[in-house]
């Protein structure tokens, strides 16, 4: 009997031996955070409770609550938020923010504040913390939280937010901080700290740059080298744009339109400034290549004029000497008809590689150049014949220029060899804009022309010429005897 | 010795982190070291509190060895792979 109990005795004594080694290892096991729920007997039978359902009831304490209140793990995982919390940072309760990182929601200048009341061990604690609003906002909260540490099973953290001082910016720039991906918006205090920036800012300036000297984050100077530094935009007015050239640590240099606008609270009271900035880069480099190709081409262009011009003025000597063997007076004005009307074409090459703009020629310079070659070659001094110059700055295209270069050496040349039997007479010439068209009036008073001229059907090449220039440029002709030949032609300015 | 079968319990509750992380780290340890020579029961006491007056289980996640015997009990994630050898007297063959 004794025996029996004995035995008994020490069985039992090894039940509990091994319930209390069980005991010991499971007190160890929820102390390395390995055990999250637990079997409880009650009067109703076994209930399994999970630490989930023990952060319930904090949720529920939390919802009770009539301040904003948040719950997080000590890695700063969201755990719970209750509804005027969402209130307060604006942002919808359909949209979740469980499970996010509560430096998501706080502000990079307080993620400091933050760290130290993590590292703490536990207890009370007050700290100030500024709560990103809505996704980075408009609104900055000032917010006193009372953060308070469970000491739990899961030790996690509660922040109740018992007097926010909210600070409302009254900056209409400020609302832009947000929506925009493709703008670079930093905001700075009065000294010219980063406090904030959004991801096109991280991006452009290559690093996160909170609490860094904007200065020391963004290296700017103007596009003629000056640097360009926070100070001088503080001193600048509230409102104030720049170009930048921005030079990155990695040697990226990026072209930026800069804007700076002061933060103002509804108090008018300076809090810092917002500085948007644009990338330029691509345009200006377009831009610039642009600007390259077309004075490449313009050069090209210059090139060709004058060797059309060169070579024009081959054939032209040619002619020349060919004409030193002539001796039939007649054939020598053929010449000489021929060379002028050579020289129009080629002046008007000449003056395009001349000039600036290769794709325009200024009538007024271009005829003038003009009727000096006619009067050397005819040698007109201005006791025999006479040519008033009156026209207009007007400025035409090559082809029509070359048109009504030839029209004019043909009518001049005309006159000077048929108007003054005497060699001695003048002729006018002027060209003005009228309303929407041109009108070139070439005038002598010489003996007229034979009434029976006709122009349309004369054998002339002068006359033919004149006819098919004046179709060319769909202007329209009218030759008339008026105490001399007055030449009249009209130029549409629309032109088919 | 040489051929006998682990037949291992392990009591859940759902799909808590320690739970899920307890199923996989038993996996491991079992592929490493025990080869095809186990069989894994899981029983899920949320679905079924009762089942756990049958290995006196308390805290969850806990497994059970039920054979070879004697039974033996380890309670945890199964985290720590030298403690969970040891408790499973498992003799790593070198």
């Amino acid at each position: 009997m004794k025996k029996l109990l004995e035995t008994e005795l020490a069985g039992l004594e090894e039940e509990l031996k091994a319930r209390i080694k069980e005991a010991a290892e499971t007190i160890e096991a929820i102390k390395n955070n390995e055990i999250d729920a637990f079997v409880i007997n009650t009067q109703s039978g076994e209930k399994v409770f999970t630490l989930q359902l023990i952060e319930n009831i904090y949720n529920i304490i939390l919802d009770s609550l009539s301040l904003p209140a948040i719950t997080f793990t000590e890695d700063g995982k969201i755990i719970y938020a209750n509804k005027l919390f969402y209130d307060l940072i604006k942002i919808e309760s359909n949209r979740t923010i469980n499970s996010m990182s509560i430096y998501e929601i706080i502000s990079s200048s307080s993620y400091k504040a933050m760290e130290s009341f993590l590292l703490n061990s536990s207890g009370v604690e007050i700290q100030e913390m500024e709560f990103t609003v809505n996704n980075e906002t408009a609104v900055i909260y000032n917010i006193t939280a009372k953060v308070i540490k469970s000491d739990g099973v899961t030790p996690f953290n509660i922040i109740i937010i018992n007097s926010p001082k909210e600070i409302k910016f009254d900056t209409p720039h400020h609302q832009q901080f947000t929506s925009s991906e493709l703008i670079a918006t930093v905001v700075c205090d009065n000294n010219g700290t980063i406090l904030r920036l959004n991801k096109s800012a991280i991006t452009l300036s290559g690093r996160p740059v909170i609490n860094i000297d904007f200065d020391t984050a963004f290296n700017l100077c103007s596009p003629e080298g000056k640097k360009i530094t926070i100070n001088e935009m503080q001193n600048s007015p509230e409102q104030a744009a720049y170009e930048v050239v921005f030079t990155r640590n990695d040697g990226r240099i990026f072209y930026l339109d800069l804007t700076k606008e002061s933060l103002k609270d509804v108090q008018g009271n300076n809090h810092g400034f917002v500085l948007t900035l644009i990338d330029m880069t691509k345009h200006i480099i377009a831009d610039s290549k642009a600007q390259a190709s077309l004075k490449e081409k313009t050069m090209l262009l210059k090139e060709v004029h004058h060797r059309v011009k060169n070579s024009l003025q081959i054939v032209s000597s040619i002619i020349n000497l060919q004409s030193m063997h002539l001796t039939d007076p007649a054939v020598i004005g053929i010449f000489s008809e021929l060379n002028a009307r050579l020289n129009s074409v080629s002046l008007i090459h000449e003056k395009l590689y001349k000039s600036e703009d290769v794709s325009e020629i200024r009538l007024d310079k271009y005829i003038q150049d003009l009727i000096n070659y006619i009067r050397d070659s005819y040698n007109l001094t201005d006791d025999k014949v006479t040519i008033i110059c009156n026209i207009d700055p007007l400025f035409f295209g090559m082809d029509d220029a070359v048109h009504i270069g030839l029209l004019v050496t043909e009518a001049i040349t005309n006159s000077v060899k048929y108007a003054f039997p005497e060699k001695k007479g003048k002729i006018w010439l002027t060209m003005k804009m009228e309303g929407n068209q041109t009108m070139l009036v070439i005038k002598d008073n010489g003996i007229g022309i034979p009434d029976k001229l006709n122009i349309k059907d004369s054998e002339t090449l002068g006359l033919q010429l004149i006819k098919s220039i004046s179709d060319q440029l769909n202007g329209k002709i009218e030759i008339k005897n008026d105490n001399g030949t007055e030449l009249k032609l009209i130029i549409p300015s629309v032109r088919k | 010795m040489e051929n006998e079968i682990y037949m291992l319990r392990l009591y859940i509750a759902g799909q808590t982190p320690r739970s899920v992380a307890a199923l996989a780290n038993l996996k491991k340890i079992c592929d490493t070291y025990l080869e095809q020579k186990y069989e894994i029961e899981v029983i899920d006491l949320l679905e079924n509190p009762k089942l756990a007056q049958t290995d006196q289980i308390i805290a969850i996640p806990t497994l059970v060895r039920k054979l070879p015997e004697p039974v033996k009990k380890i309670i945890g994630d199964l985290s720590n792979v030298e403690r969970v050898l040891i408790g499973l007297e498992i003799k790593i063959v070198e």
